[in-house]
């Protein structure tokens, strides 16, 4: 016959898993024998047919539209430029096939639909009022129609006019497909190819790479615009590349245009330092079967897949980490899959653009999509990263371990780099102080970052600091190192082990001895005791409301000296609220780091009070309690 | 031939989203597809976690968006139903953090003080009222493994959505029943 509290535990579980047939029999059992579980089983269920009551709420018209238009566009703000480029090509090239078919925007203008499509470039030869066709160029004062000297493959252009067509093929003809939207003033694009005379207009085949910020421009289309009218008035003009200064940083390239940093750097041989992220390669044409076209070509830079150079490691959150370029690995070189391995700081050699790119030409499309061209199928193996040589960093701590200072006056910062975005905490650290390790690693500003905690300083609002530390100058000198805590053996623990563990300037010795990660791996420890029940602490105030008990403490003496837990299940019911240690000497049974101190939340939970807002130091505090799930009665003693 | 040889007669009905999205890519009706069947159970749920209409929509609509950017990332999940949830989840969780505590009183104070869209007025039903501000005293994870178990999701899907051990997924959501439990009797909602 199983408890009470195992049959409510098992009538809950039944309502979500299909619990053992033995399982299920005692359940039976338990809730016929006992009619305030069967009443609190049919609670539960009572519950469940409440919250399927709940008014169904529909979402509005504006995210219906927003979540449409992302989906149709393929519209993505993850700063991963290869996606970006890859994803402009194929959608450039969908677009037209959306136009052929007819369907996709239904918007055209009259001047468009006119017979012979006499209509030059622009949406018209005159202008949409208020827009002003020819208006000065504010990167080139050149004329457009072929005066000037041509743009250069691999150069930038701005549209410096209205309503700025882009045709499938460099001719006004009925072939040559109009592709929508029109392009506007700042949009910036990434010349492929041209100049192609033709209808006496300079063709060159472009790809979107950015806009106005006022503007989305992903889902803007690729193919070919004229440069200008017949009269020499520019429509697009020659613009700078946004380049970064030099060191370049993972963190920048990753806010940059993959077209953007090809125009920037060319074949340039560049340094970097960057978290690897691993991702399982896709072959040439497997990429069509994600949803466009694809290049055929060297597999490792036709395909999809590889690897990424990233900011941070931050696997733990749904939140995407700034990315990087897009990373490959040329399989006639010296460089190995293994030496870009996943999540640790790697110090890459590399360049865009690869020769063996112009090997690469379009592959056949799926369905009814139109294939990429071949310039195209070039272009996007060329935007790839190709490393030349990597250097696997030293690993200089593991998240959820204990660490400590190792330099004087170490700075915490509230985002992993030096720049005036990152807030310098205070005070500064000294040597010796001990940190919790949240996080991590994270590349910035020439430096690693780990996330940490540090139990034995508070901030001013009283909360424990956390934030951003850089574990090692640049030249290699240690700053932040793995805490070496002497930990007792887990199968030879006293009470005095437990309350040194307990009493040092930090929360985690426990944690760290004997917590999940470790070889004991949160499991249970023993140890013996007199125990009493405090009651009616303030619920939040030490434990947050997780535990049934939140606010009933265990107090364990032994010769002298009290270490505070918490009563965990039916320890609670072992002893009476408030009364004097009993003359019992118990072996308690335990555990630090409960998995359900996940759960804990900032200021004790939901009651209302404020307290410390940070979730990660919730949870340290939460994992370091020790939980006590179990005491052994061994016989009366004397007081 | 002119350019109206290749388009569309106008008397042509107008693309819907699905057919639209079919004509640009196998992603864009998957997650057309996925936003018809599942926004309404999707702000449901939203809705259960914040008690807020607004944010219930804006966590919806960033939902979908991150389920754009993981197709993007050729990282198309293998249960829809139980990512989004838990992407919802996780933001709502993410959202709560950021409010404080004390915003998010304040909210619902003022929330009860103002007088509510017509379309909410269904949930002026005290039993939803009590039900909503139960779920609200639970921790995030099992306010969201309580709500989806109303949504159908199985004990499995629950644990995989609030990362957590099924064991573990069995006590919390136990102990969450309990503690509203204790809440509807209290409230005079169920004996």
């Amino acid at each position: 016959m199983i408890h009470d509290h195992e049959a409510l535990l098992l009538a809950s579980a039944a309502l979500d898993f299909e619990l053992e047939p033995a399982a299920a029999a005692e359940l039976r059992l338990a809730l016929a024998e006992c009619p305030v579980c069967a009443e609190r089983a049919a609670a539960y269920k009572e519950q469940n047919r409440l919250l399927q009551r709940l008014p169904v709420i529909d979402v509005s018209e504006a995210t219906r539209r927003r979540v449409t238009a992302a989906a149709v566009r393929g519209k993505v703000d993850t700063r991963q430029p290869m996606l970006l480029l890859a994803a402009a090509l194929l959608l450039g090239l969908l677009l037209s096939v959306a136009a052929i078919a007819g369907g996709l925007f239904n918007d055209s203008r009259p001047t468009e639909l006119g017979l012979g499509d006499e209509t030059p470039p622009p949406a018209s030869s005159s202008p949409e009022p208020g827009v002003a066709v020819g208006s000065p160029s504010p990167v080139e004062p050149a004329g457009g129609g072929g005066s000037a000297a041509p743009f250069s493959p691999d150069s930038i252009v701005e549209v410096v006019t209205g309503d700025l067509r882009v045709r499938s093929q460099p001719r006004v003809a009925t072939d040559s497909t109009l592709l929508e939207p029109l392009l506007q003033p700042g949009d910036r694009l990434f010349v492929i190819e041209g100049p192609v005379t033709a209808n006496d207009y300079d063709w060159y085949h472009v790809v979107p790479i950015g806009t106005n910020d006022d503007r989305e421009w992903f889902g803007l289309p690729s193919g070919w615009v004229a440069r200008g009218d017949h009269d020499g008035a520019p429509w697009v003009a020659a613009s700078a590349p946004r380049c970064p200064p030099a060191p370049v940083e993972v963190a920048t390239l990753g806010e940059m245009h993959a077209l953007e940093a090809l125009a920037c750097f060319g074949d340039e041989r560049l340094s970097l330092r960057a978290v690897v992220q691993g991702f399982e390669p896709v072959g040439p044409c497997d990429a069509g079967e994600l949803g466009g076209p694809c290049a055929t070509g060297p597999e490792w830079l036709a395909g999809l897949g590889g690897w990424s150079a990233v900011v941070r490691d931050d696997f733990e959150g749904i939140d995407v980490p700034i990315l990087g370029p897009r990373l490959t690995i040329d399989p006639g070189g010296s460089v190995r899959p293994a030496d870009l391995p996943n999540g640790r700081v790697v110090a890459l050699e590399g360049a865009f653009d690869n020769a063996r790119a112009s090997d690469c030409r379009a592959g056949e499309s799926p369905g009814d999509q139109v294939a990429m061209s071949d310039a195209e199928a070039i272009l996007h193996c060329r935007s790839w990263f190709v490393v030349s040589r990597a250097v696997v960093e030293p690993h200089y701590l593991a998240s959820r371990t204990a660490a400590a200072v190792a330099t004087d006056n170490l700075r915490v910062r509230s985002q992993p780099n030096a720049s005036d975005d990152s807030t310098k905490l205070t005070p500064l650290l000294d040597a010796g102080t001990r940190l919790w390790v949240v996080k991590g690693p994270a590349v910035g500003s020439g430096y690693d970052w780990y996330e940490v905690l540090v139990p034995s300083v508070s901030t001013d609002n009283g909360g424990m600091l956390a934030g951003w530390v850089a574990v090692a100058s640049k030249t290699g000198d240690t700053w932040v190192k793995p805490d070496a805590i002497d930990c007792p053996p887990a199968d030879d623990v006293t009470l005095a082990d437990m309350k040194a563990l307990g009493s040092r300037p930090f929360l985690h010795g426990g944690l760290a001895c004997f917590g999940r990660g470790t070889p004991l791996d949160g499991g249970t420890l023993g140890f013996d005791a007199h125990a009493r029940l405090e009651c009616h602490n303030p619920a939040g105030s030490f434990v947050p409301d997780w535990m049934t008990a939140g606010d009933r403490i265990l107090v364990l003496e032994l010769n002298g000296r009290e270490f505070r837990a918490i009563p965990h299940g039916f320890t609670i019911l072992q002893l009476a609220c408030d009364d004097a240690f009993d003359s019992r000497l118990y072996r308690v049974f335990g555990h630090f780091d409960d998995p359900d101190a996940e759960t804990c939340e900032p200021g004790g939970g939901s009651d209302g009070s404020t307290g410390d807002l940070d979730w990660a130091v919730s949870t340290y505090k939460c994992r370091s309690q020790f939980v006590v799930s179990y005491l052994d009665p061994g016989p009366p003693r004397p007081p | 031939m002119g350019d109206n040889a290749i388009l569309p007669s106008t008397n042509e009905p107008p693309l819907g989203p699905l057919d639209r999205a079919h004509a640009v890519a196998p992603e864009a009706t998957f997650v057309l597809q996925a936003f018809e069947n599942h926004r309404q159970q999707l702000a449901s749920f939203a809705y259960g976690m914040t008690r807020d209409r607004e944010a219930a929509d804006d966590l919806v609509q960033e939902s979908f968006l991150r389920l754009v950017k993981e197709l993007n990332a050729g990282r198309p999940p293998d249960n829809v139903a139980a990512w989004l949830f838990r992407v919802c989840a996780n933001l709502a969780t993410s959202r709560g953090r950021r409010l404080g505590v004390a915003q998010r009183f304040l909210r619902i104070a003022r929330s009860g003080s103002d007088a509510p869209p017509a379309d909410i007025e269904i949930l002026r039903r005290e039993e939803n009222t009590v039900l909503l501000a139960g779920l609200a005293t639970l921790p995030g994870d099992a306010r969201a493994a309580l709500l989806m178990a109303a949504q159908g999701f199985s004990g499995r899907e629950i644990a995989e959505a609030i990362g957590r051990t099924e064991l573990a997924t069995r006590t919390m959501m136990f102990r969450a029943r309990e503690k509203l439990r204790v809440y509807l009797v209290r409230e005079g909602i169920r004996s």
